[in-house]
C-alpha cells in the first residue's frame, strides 16, 4: 500500500490530505467512485486524451499508471486526512468530546451507559416500550404503500462502535429479558426487520444522515448519536431487504418464538385472510406474506411474551446464541484498535486536529458542508471536486506532476514522504516543497497550475 | 519478604509515612536494594500524577452515569428513601463512650426522603486501575438533563458547604480497595462512601446550612419554629414524615465553593465568575466598550452590596463542573478544596499508613522481571 499526503493551505484553514491506494480496496469503495474509476480506467485512450488536452504529457501519464500500480488493478482511494483549524462549532465540539483538556461540560450521557471504553465503543441499555412503526413489504427502493403497526420492543441495549473522526457508525441492536446484570449474559440479537442476524442493524443512509445531522447540530455527544440511530430506525421505516433471519434463529432456541414462528409460516386456516400461509406450493418461503404475518402476529404479542421468547432463547444450550456482551465488546475493541491507524488519534500541535475520514464518506454532501462551514473563502474549487466525486482523479493527477517535478529538478528533496503544501491561487492549486538546501531548510514555491475545473469525467 | 523504606531529600532513611520521600528503596530479606530511585520516580510518574488519566475501565455501569471527565465520574440517582444511621456525638465522644462503656453507642436512625442526587467522584489511577479519592454530592429537583440544573448542598451530616464529603475513616485499606477498579466501582465506592459508612456529628455544617438558610422550604420552616436542644435529630423526625415527591421540589440551600461558608474568600471568588459579572453588568446597565474590564469599573465594594448574601447565589451544575474542572485562577484555597489533587488520595485518606507499602509491594511485584 502506497501512501501520498497532500495539503492546501487556505487562510487559516489547512486542508491535509493523506491518500492510502490500497488494492484491495476497491470492492467497498463507495459506488460512484467506484464506477468513475472503472469507467475512467476502460476507457483510457479518452483518458488519455482529456490528460494531453490538460498539458499533461503522456510520460506523466505513464507515471501515473505506474504509480497507482494499477496495470492490473484499478486504484482506490482509501482515507482521507483533514487537517482544519478549529473554526466551527463542530469540530469544537467533535475534538472536545476527544480532549483531555478541555472536556465538554454541556452534554450529558444516555440515562443507562452500561459499559464504555469512552470512545469508540459504548453500551446503552433501555427499558420496555410500545414502538409504533410503518412498514413497506417491498425492497427500500420499490414504491409500495406503508402499513402501520404498534410493537412491544422489550429490554434493548445498543453496541454502538463510533468513529466520528472517520465517520464511522456501526451499531448492534440486542433483546434482553430485563436489565443487564452481567456483561456474562449471551446477547440475543433483535429479531425485528432491517436487522442482520447477529444483531447488527442496516444503518445504510443512516450514518450519512447522522453526519449531516451532526453537522447541522454543531453538536457532537452520544446521546445525539443514540438517539438518532434508535429513532431513524424506529421511524425510518421498516422494509422487505434483509427479511427475520434472526428471527428464525430464535425459533431454533425457543419454544415460544418456534410456536409463533408456526403460525407465520403455516398461517391459520381459520382467520386465512390475516394470517395466509407463507409457503408456496413448492414449500419456499414467501417474504410476501411471512413478512407481514410476522408483523401481525407481534402486534398482538404481550410484553411479557415477548420477553419469555428472549427468555428461553438466553437460557437455551443449543443454537446461536452463544456469544456473551463481554465476548461482542472484546470483538468490536479489538476492531476499533485494528482501525486506531485511521481513527482513533484526533490531537496535533496546536489548533490544528485531524479530522479522518473514510473515502466513502468523505466525498458525501455531508463532509463537503462540514468543509464550507469551516472555509472563510466562499469559492473554493477544491471543494467542487470534492461535490464532483473527483478527488482522487485530482490527487492522482496532482501526485504525477509532483513526481515528475522531483524526477526533473536539479534541486534535491527530501525523500518521497517529505511535506507538500498545496494552496488555492486563482482557481488553481500551487504547492510548495520543502527544499533542502546547503546552510538552512526552506520552502521552495514549485507552482504547477491545474485547472481544475476544466476536468470532466464522462 | 520485602520491606521498603523511605529516603527524604537528604538521603536519610525516613520512617514518617510518605509525604515527603524523596527516594523509595525496596529491601529483600538479605536488606539488598530490589528497587532504586529512579523506578521510585517512575511509580511517582504512574502513580501520583495520573489524575488526568481519561480511559479507565468500565466494568458494567449501573444506571445513571452522566459524564465522564478526566479524573471525574459524574452519576445521578433518583429520589428515594435513604436510611441516614447518625450518631449525635463526635469521634472524640464516640471513643470516650467506648472507654467508658465497653460498646459502640447505638445509631439514630432516620429514613429520610432525598431528592435527585448528583454524585461528582474523583479518583486516582494506580497501576492496576482508579481508585475513588474524593465524593461530592449534590441534591438536586430534577436529573440533569441540561447544564442549568439548580444544585443543593445536601442535608446530611459530614460533608463540607461545598458539597465534598469528609472523607470516612476505615480500619484497613481494603475498606478502600476492595472495589472493581473501573468506572463501576468508582460508583459504588462513592455510594457506600456517602451512604453505608455512617455519619456523626463531627461534622454538620451542610445540615445546619439548610436549616439556617434554606429559604421558602415548609420543613425547614417547621423545624425553625419549633427549635428543640437537637436541632438536626427533630429536622430529621420532621423530615422522615415526608416523601421524596415531597422533598423534590423543595428549595434547599445553596452550596458554597468554600469548604466553609467563608464570605471573605467565597465573595473573592465570585467577584472574578464570568456569569456573575455579566449579571451584574445588565441588571445595572453598564455600558461595555472594547476596552471595558470588569476590574476596573465595578468595584469589590459595588459588587459585594450588590450581592447582599453570598449564601443566596444560586449554583448550576455548569458552574459547579466549571469551578472543579477548569478554574486555574481560583484563589489557591478554593481550587484545593475542590479539585481532590492527588494529595487527598486514597493512600492518605485512610489512616492505615501500611497503604503506601501495600501499594508499594504491589506495584513491584508488576514489575517486569
Amino acid at each position: 500500500m502506497s501512501q501520498y499526503t497532500y495539503s492546501k493551505l487556505d487562510n487559516n484553514i489547512l486542508y491535509h490530505l493523506t491518500i492510502n491506494h490500497n488494492n484491495q480496496y476497491i470492492s467497498s469503495i463507495y459506488p460512484p467512485l467506484r464506477q468513475l474509476i472503472t469507467a475512467r480506467h476502460r476507457q483510457s485512450e479518452e483518458f488519455k486524451a482529456r490528460f494531453h488536452s490538460n498539458s499533461i504529457t503522456d510520460r506523466s501519464y505513464a507515471s501515473y499508471l505506474s504509480w497507482t500500480d494499477q496495470q492490473d488493478v484499478y486504484p482506490s482511494l482509501h482515507a482521507a486526512v483533514l487537517q482544519v483549524s478549529l473554526t466551527s462549532k463542530y469540530l469544537n465540539s467533535l475534538f472536545a468530546s476527544y480532549s483531555f483538556t478541555s472536556p465538554d461540560t454541556d452534554t450529558f450521557y444516555p440515562i443507562a451507559v452500561r459499559y464504555t471504553d469512552n470512545k469508540n465503543v459504548w453500551l446503552i441499555e433501555r427499558p420496555p416500550f410500545l414502538a409504533n412503526i410503518t412498514f413497506k413489504n417491498a425492497r427500500s427502493g420499490s414504491v409500495s404503500t406503508d402499513k402501520s403497526y404498534s410493537i412491544w420492543m422489550p429490554w434493548t441495549l445498543m453496541l454502538l462502535q463510533i468513529n466520528p473522526q472517520m465517520s464511522f457508525y456501526e451499531a448492534y441492536l440486542l433483546f434482553n429479558d430485563g436489565p443487564l446484570a452481567s456483561l456474562d449474559e449471551k446477547c440475543i440479537p433483535c429479531f425485528f426487520p432491517n436487522m442482520y442476524s447477529n444483531g447488527k442493524m442496516c444503518l445504510n443512509q443512516t450514518s450519512v444522515m447522522l453526519q449531516q445531522h451532526l453537522a447541522q447540530v454543531n453538536s457532537f455527544d452520544i446521546s445525539t448519536i443514540y438517539n438518532f440511530i434508535l429513532n431513524d430506525y424506529m421511524m425510518g421505516g421498516w422494509n422487505a431487504d434483509l427479511g427475520i433471519q434472526a428471527f428464525d434463529r430464535c425459533a431454533s432456541t425457543s419454544k415460544s418464538a418456534l410456536n409463533a414462528r408456526t403460525i407465520v409460516l403455516h398461517g391459520r386456516p381459520d382467520l386465512p385472510k390475516k394470517y395466509p400461509t407463507a409457503l408456496t406450493p413448492a414449500g419456499r418461503i414467501s417474504n410476501k406474506k411471512y413478512l407481514p404475518n410476522f408483523l401481525n402476529y407481534f402486534s398482538y404479542v404481550s410484553l411479557e411474551e415477548i420477553t419469555s421468547m428472549i427468555t428461553e432463547a438466553k437460557t437455551s444450550d443449543k443454537g446461536y446464541y452463544k456469544q456473551t456482551y463481554a465476548d461482542l465488546i472484546q470483538e468490536i475493541e479489538s476492531n476499533a484498535r485494528s482501525n486506531s491507524l485511521y481513527g482513533t488519534i484526533f490531537q496535533a500541535p496546536g489548533d490544528v486536529h485531524n479530522l479522518y475520514l473514510k473515502s466513502d464518506l468523505y466525498i458525501d454532501k455531508s463532509v463537503d458542508s462540514l468543509i464550507k462551514q469551516n472555509s472563510i473563502t466562499e469559492d473554493l474549487t477544491f471543494e467542487q471536486s470534492f461535490a464532483n466525486n473527483l478527488l482522487d482523479f485530482q490527487t492522482s493527477r496532482i501526485a504525477t506532476e509532483i513526481e515528475t517535478l522531483k524526477t526533473n529538478s536539479s534541486h534535491s528533496y527530501y525523500g518521497s514522504s517529505s511535506p507538500i503544501y498545496a494552496y488555492m491561487q486563482e482557481g488553481k492549486i500551487m504547492f510548495s516543497l520543502l527544499k533542502e538546501d546547503e546552510h538552512d531548510e526552506k520552502f521552495l514555491d514549485v507552482q504547477v497550475p491545474l485547472p481544475l475545473k476544466q476536468v470532466q469525467v464522462s | 519478604m520485602s520491606s521498603i523504606t523511605y529516603f527524604n531529600r537528604r538521603n536519610e532513611r525516613y520512617s514518617a509515612g510518605p509525604y515527603s520521600v524523596s527516594t523509595i528503596s525496596v529491601e529483600d530479606e538479605y536488606g539488598n536494594q530490589a528497587f532504586n530511585s529512579s523506578i521510585a520516580d517512575d511509580f511517582y510518574a504512574q502513580f501520583l500524577h495520573s489524575e488526568f488519566e481519561s480511559n479507565i475501565p468500565s466494568g458494567l455501569i449501573p444506571p445513571g452515569l452522566r459524564a465522564l471527565y478526566p479524573g471525574i465520574v459524574v452519576f445521578e440517582r433518583p429520589p428515594s428513601m435513604q436510611m441516614v444511621q447518625y450518631l449525635p456525638m463526635n469521634m472524640d465522644g464516640i471513643a470516650e463512650y467506648e472507654q467508658e462503656e465497653d460498646e459502640y453507642p447505638d445509631w439514630d436512625n432516620y429514613y429520610i426522603p432525598v431528592p435527585w442526587q448528583i454524585y461528582i467522584a474523583s479518583y486516582t489511577t494506580l497501576h492496576d486501575g482508579p481508585v475513588i479519592n474524593c465524593v461530592k454530592m449534590f441534591f438536586a429537583n430534577e436529573p440533569l438533563t441540561n447544564k442549568n440544573v439548580k444544585l443543593y448542598l445536601p442535608y446530611i451530616p459530614n460533608f463540607f458547604t461545598n458539597a465534598t464529603l469528609c472523607a470516612p475513616h476505615f480500619d484497613d485499606s481494603h475498606e478502600v480497595y476492595r472495589y472493581s477498579k473501573d468506572i463501576a466501582g468508582i460508583m459504588a465506592s462513592a455510594y457506600d462512601w456517602i451512604w453505608n459508612t455512617g455519619f456523626n456529628q463531627d461534622l454538620v455544617d451542610g445540615v445546619n446550612a439548610n436549616i439556617n438558610i434554606a429559604r421558602n422550604n415548609p420543613i425547614v420552616n417547621y423545624v425553625r419554629e419549633n427549635l428543640t436542644h437537637d436541632t438536626i435529630s427533630s429536622f430529621y423526625r420532621h423530615l422522615s414524615k415526608h416523601t421524596p415527591e415531597d422533598v423534590v421540589s423543595m428549595k434547599w440551600a445553596s452550596p458554597s465553593y468554600t469548604t466553609y461558608y467563608d464570605t471573605n474568600t467565597e465573595l473573592k471568588y465570585l467577584y472574578t465568575l464570568p456569569a456573575l459579572q455579566q449579571k451584574f453588568i445588565e441588571e445595572n446597565d453598564i455600558e461595555v466598550d472594547e476596552d471595558f474590564q470588569f476590574e476596573h469599573i465595578v468595584t469589590y465594594e459595588e459588587f459585594f452590596e450588590w450581592i447582599n448574601n453570598t449564601h443566596f447565589v444560586d449554583k448550576t451544575y455548569h458552574d459547579i463542573i466549571t469551578s472543579v474542572l477548569f478554574d486555574k485562577n481560583n484563589p489557591s484555597e478554593i481550587r484545593s478544596n475542590h479539585r481532590c489533587s492527588y494529595q487527598n488520595a486514597a493512600v492518605y485518606n485512610t489512616p492505615d499508613q501500611n497503604n503506601f507499602i501495600h501499594i508499594m509491594l504491589s506495584y513491584v511485584n508488576h514489575l517486569p522481571n
